[in-house]
């Protein structure tokens, strides 16, 4: 079971939302960071990632999990550029996920 | 003494793996594999890959990733004849004797090193370098996700640390990453296979931040 919390905003609304769940949203990023906040304390492991709009990480929380160290080094591509890559194709598997999760709840 | 012509000895960092393994395309699953699985357990996979500064000499690079490495990982299964020359590859032996030599002979604070032989079968190195009976020997019999299960459950009992993912959240995790990685390496414009060691690294450190 995936243990990322998202957070990101989608059509002006903010949306937390784990794949393979149903998103919940709110109006406000405070709020939904705040939602995040709560079920990641509660769950047995979890992390947080609040998604800019290209899909880049701008802030993350981690609960009874690993923390992901990067490498001292920086590579030939610039670090922004592999940034982006990796949140667009996050994001756009959140919202095909999204679809899925939908469809799937109205046919129940 | 420090192993490196350095002044100063470099510090070793109980977060940073070495990985000591072939390089060529054949075994790219299997690098990815372990590279993958140390960064998904909050450590910092190291090589001589890493590297681009041509002034240092190649063993001299490799002597200081050693060095500043706690814990290393080698994996002996390309350690066969080659077809064409009919001679074996050294290069993974002799980094191994590398770190078992700062293990052995260098500062006190190189005492902590622990390293990890990987093979294609869990007795081969009894025919071609028996002296090493008594390290940790595993077998990942080739196959990319059996090696990550070794090196998860290596690592975790080494390091001691509690808050280790199971073997199979590990393996789902890097299917799913096998299956991105070729958007993400569209999005910037490369194939898979020309990704430098630290665009790798940073690449799956980034993933993994926001897909676990």
């Amino acid at each position: 079971m995936a243990k990322t919390l998202h957070v990101y905003s989608f059509n002006h609304v903010w949306t937390v939302k784990r794949e393979g769940h149903r998103a919940q949203t709110f109006e406000t990023k405070q709020e939904a960071f705040a939602s995040a906040v709560r079920s990641g304390r509660k769950a047995k492991a979890a992390q947080i990632v609040v998604h800019g709009k290209d899909g880049r990480i701008l802030e993350s929380r981690t609960y009874r999990m690993p923390i992901i160290q990067q490498h001292p080094k920086k590579g030939r591509l610039a670090s922004k550029k592999i940034a982006a890559a990796v949140g667009k194709v996050v994001m756009d598997r959140l919202h095909a996920d999204a679809l899925r999760t939908r469809a799937r709840t109205y046919a129940e | 003494m420090p192993m490196h012509s350095g002044l100063v000895p470099a510090r070793t960092q109980s977060n940073y793996v070495f990985i000591n393994c072939p390089f060529d395309p054949g075994y790219r699953p299997m690098f990815n594999a372990i590279v993958f699985t140390v960064h998904h357990l909050g450590f910092v996979a190291r090589c001589s890959l890493e590297e681009d500064d041509a002034a240092e000499f190649r063993l001299s690079k490799i002597e200081r990733i050693i060095e500043e490495c706690r814990f290393g990982i080698n994996d002996l299964s390309a350690v066969t004849l080659d077809a064409t020359t009919r001679l074996p590859r050294f290069n993974m032996p002799l980094e191994f004797g590398l770190f078992l030599g700062c293990k052995r002979f260098g500062p006190k604070s190189q005492d902590k090193k622990r390293c990890l032989v990987l093979d294609s079968d869990p007795y081969r190195y009894r025919t071609f370098i028996s002296d090493i009976s008594g390290q940790d020997i595993r077998s990942h019999d080739g196959n990319p996700e059996r090696a990550i299960r070794e090196v998860r459950d290596w690592l975790r009992l080494t390091s001691k640390r509690t808050t280790f993912p199971g073997g199979a959240e590990i393996i789902k995790d890097y299917r799913q990453f096998k299956n991105d990685l070729p958007a993400i390496c569209t999005a910037l414009a490369l194939e898979p296979d020309r990704l430098t060691f630290l665009d790798l690294s940073k690449t799956i450190t980034d993933w993994l931040r926001s897909s676990r």
